[in-house]
């Protein structure tokens, strides 16, 4: 309650003026931002000595990596630097901008991965991409990819495993197959020789005993995605389950296989080669981009590191090697056409993805991929 | 070649954990709504008829109008304000334990809801040390104390935020799926938490017994400044095992000034007018000496762990700036972006009639830098109080910015030199489809002489 007795003092606006001069004069004292300790400025550069055990170097600006125990057998030191001048090849990919940096001692092998982090700037990423984007590595004037990593598209980390050190870069992947939606083709089948009735859609070809397929393509040589090499389907299943938005990244094929005697129907009776069919497949996933890591491989023949001739079969447009590297018989659909002077042996090599459910039961996708290999 | 995709519930119990990890904060369990259980009874207002050490919170000017002593024994309460859910549905989130209604997830707005709160930071602390979670660091219970023209408050206070992302709310209520693994999200699940000590010395005087002229200075002390969140999980479809890390930044401490200054007019036939302005000017500066809180938590920590030993695992430790990961980089960004007080400014009339009674209408304006301050602080409010002999009843409403509106209502009792009033309003609104909830409640207990 205010008092109601007043006392003799000066008038009220004598004392009110001055005030309000004070509150003007006051209101001027704006407190600016406080800056955080390790806001450095650009092209700064971190060095700090990492031992056997471990530890971990970083720049504010976007860098991070993280050395386990025993990835370094001495004490080394490791310096990071922004590249803002020198170029960063660009055969991985598109570079993401301000993401490439120096790691020295460049060409140093790692006892055991680092974990390198890059932080990408969210924004200026299409969602669809974010499966494409993968941690380069610079050597020798190429850039490759590492292997496959994490992306968390709130935060904008990407994070991948690095075994040498030397220049990165966060890329946007142009070796990566997008996986199609829809039924896979059925192929053909087709003979090997001209004596029989052909099965395929190309009609009968002829094939020499001794006639030797294969295909190669990897990221550091002949790209499988610019080599038509590889094509990837996804069964419904792993559809539902991880989503429209996948790709394999940095496929990897390797394939030799020779039919070394013919039927008299014109079809092969052994064969002796193997397939190797690698890749990281990578979905998006709620906020992240996760991996799985494809491999499908197998060698004619059991008990042996190299490949053993083994028997092979024909049905339909299913191709039956007996006995092949994981002890059981493989089973492929396949076929068999012109390309150029030569022939192209289509493969169809599945990987098999159980998914688990809420009710505990099992869920069953394939993962599908057609190997292309010229004879 | 037989891999399967994540199994188990791990993602659920993880996400979940985030849950609980931003929600268990201090400062969402108690809070306070502006002032005094009397402020928070009449609508938030406070700026005219404020007096003794509750001038201190609003308007030092009043001081000059204060008469006798007052000493302040108690003065707890508790607000907390739901942006994007209610409080019934949050509660039903939070005991859903994977078995609740899908509804709830369906009512929450796309970007999911958020938690502010404004605490009394002493009882915080000690609710967090008995529950053993982290403390936000007030050791030392407030008062306050006015005699004459002179108060002096000490207040320890907790801001928290919160915020949960729809999809980890959706982990909580329906529990994890594995064929909805594609649909999870943490995005910006987080919180952020500063409390302080303010101690804060008043002075008001008259001039011709009608216009009051007041001053306060204040220290603050802070105790800790923390933010953190939480990382998308990292799956390996291969292992069948994920990964989330959590991270929080801290600054230990830190400390401050601010200065308020106000006017009151005694406009004669029981009319009263005021004008005030808090942290008209201040300094706060938080200790850049950072400590990080970092984990990272796989599956099987989620199936052996119980919620406060998952905690535990955030230990503290100096952050290196040349040697942190880039997730407590993020954690830090914007950490002492604006950690400061912003300025408030109160403008309020009232009358005062013979039979007790008190009417208010007060407004206030909050300066556009400085985040230290709870989101209903820029608001219109209309209070009125009415003493029926030994007991006080009070009513108010209030509507703030983004659509926030306040209904409230108090009770004193006079016994004596005794005061005992206590305060409550429920906060509602509504702001482009996003629904506010929230509940404010306080209570004091005060000793009044000398004619105060």
């Amino acid at each position: 309650m205010p008092p109601r007795a007043p006392r003799p003092t000066a008038a009220p606006h004598l004392a009110l003026v001055p005030t309000l001069v004070a509150c003007v004069g006051l209101s001027g004292c704006l407190q600016s931002d406080q800056a955080l300790p390790f806001e450095l400025e650009e092209g700064a550069t971190a060095s700090r000595t990492i031992g056997p055990l471990g530890g971990t170097i970083s720049l504010s600006s976007g860098v991070a990596i993280v050395f386990p125990v025993g990835a370094l057998k001495t004490g080394t030191q490791i310096t990071l630097t922004p590249r803002l001048d020198a170029a960063f090849p660009g055969d991985a990919g598109p570079i993401i901008p301000g993401t490439v940096f120096d790691v020295a001692p460049a060409g140093l092998q790692l006892a055991v991965p680092a974990q390198v982090s890059l932080r990408l700037p969210v924004k200026n990423l299409p969602a669809a991409d974010a499966v494409r984007l993968g941690v380069a590595t610079a050597s020798a004037g190429r850039a490759n990819l590492v292997a496959s990593g994490s992306y968390d598209g709130t935060s904008g980390l990407l994070t991948a495993s690095l075994g040498t050190l030397g220049p990165v870069a966060a890329v946007l992947s142009n070796d990566a197959i997008p996986v199609g939606t829809g039924l896979p083709p059925t192929l053909g089948g087709g003979t090997f020789w001209g004596g029989a009735a052909p099965v395929g859609v190309w009609g009968p070809l002829l094939a020499d005993a001794g006639q030797r397929f294969e295909a190669s393509c990897r990221p550091e040589a002949r790209r499988c995605f610019s080599s038509g090499m590889v094509q990837v389907w996804a069964s419904e299943e792993l559809l539902d389950r991880l989503g429209g938005t996948l790709v394999i990244l940095s496929p990897r094929l390797e394939a030799d296989l020779v039919f070394s005697s013919m039927d008299a129907h014109g079809f092969p009776t052994q064969a002796l080669g193997s397939l190797s069919l690698k890749g990281t497949l990578r979905a998006q996933l709620g906020g992240g981009v996760s991996s799985y890591e494809v491999d499908e491989s197998f060698r004619t023949g059991t008990g042996s590191a190299a490949p053993l001739a083994t028997g092979v079969r024909f049905a339909n447009n299913r191709m039956i090697l007996a006995r092949t590297s994981d002890g059981n018989d493989r089973t492929m659909e396949y076929g068999l056409g012109p390309i150029g002077t030569g022939r192209l042996l289509t493969l169809r090599v599945e990987e098999e993805v159980e998914m688990e459910n809420d009710d505990g039961s099992t869920t069953k996708g394939t993962v599908i991929l057609f190997a292309r290999l010229r004879g | 070649m037989r891999r399967g995709a994540v199994g188990t519930c791990a993602l659920g119990f993880a996400l979940g954990f985030a849950l609980g990890f931003a929600l268990f904060l201090p400062g969402a369990a108690s809070a306070q709504w502006a002032g005094s259980p009397v402020s928070g009874g009449m609508g938030g207002t406070g700026v005219v008829w404020a007096r003794g050490v509750d001038a201190l919170d609003f308007n030092p000017a009043n001081l000059g109008f204060s008469r006798g002593w007052s000493l302040s024994l108690l003065d707890l309460g508790a607000a907390g304000l739901l942006t994007g859910t209610t409080m019934e549905d949050l509660w039903d989130i939070a005991t859903a334990a994977g078995e609740g209604d899908r509804a709830l997830v369906e009512r929450l707005p796309a970007d999911g809801f958020r938690v502010s709160a404004l605490t009394e930071g002493y009882t915080a602390s000690k609710g967090a040390e008995a529950g053993d979670f982290p403390s936000p660091g007030a050791s030392l219970p407030g008062f306050a104390l006015s005699w004459g023209p002179v108060g002096l408050r000490v207040r320890n206070r907790v801001l928290a935020e919160a915020a949960m992302s729809r999809e980890v709310a959706d982990l909580t209520v329906s529990g994890f799926n594995p064929e909805r693994i594609r649909e999870y999200a943490v995005r910006e699940t987080g919180f952020r938490v500063a409390s302080f000590t303010e101690m804060t010395l008043g002075y008001g005087y008259t001039v011709a017994g009608r216009l009051g002229v007041g001053v306060a200075a204040r220290y603050v002390q802070g105790h800790r400044l923390a933010q953190g969140r939480f990382f998308e999980p990292e799956i390996d479809l291969n292992d069948e095992t994920l990964r989330v890390t959590g991270v929080a930044v801290e600054a230990p401490g830190g400390s401050g000034w601010g200065v308020d200054v106000g006017l009151a007019l005694d406009m004669g036939r029981g009319w009263a007018m005021s004008l005030a302005a808090r942290n008209i000017a201040q300094r706060m500066t938080w200790d850049d000496a950072l400590r990080s809180h970092e984990a990272t938590f796989t599956d099987e920590d989620f199936d052996s762990s119980d919620l406060t030993e998952l905690l535990d695992r955030f230990a503290d430790t100096p952050l290196d700036p040349s040697g942190v990961s880039l997730p407590t980089f993020e954690a830090a960004r914007g950490l002492f972006a604006q950690a400061y007080f912003p300025t408030v400014y109160r403008a309020g009339v009232g009358w005062e009639g013979i039979h007790g009674t008190r009417v208010e209408l007060d407004a206030s304006a909050v300066s556009p830098r400085g985040r230290q301050s709870a989101p209903w602080e820029q608001r219109v409010s209309a209070g009125v109080e009415q003493r029926l002999k030994f007991l006080v009843l009070r009513g108010g409403y209030a509507f703030a910015e983004d659509g926030l509106r306040a209904l409230t209502g108090g009770i004193g009792f006079r016994v004596g030199p005794v005061c005992l009033d206590a305060g409550a309003g429920r906060l509602s609104g509504n702001l482009d489809g996003i629904a506010y909830d929230g509940v404010q409640a306080s209570v004091g207990l005060s000793v009044r002489g000398g004619g105060a």
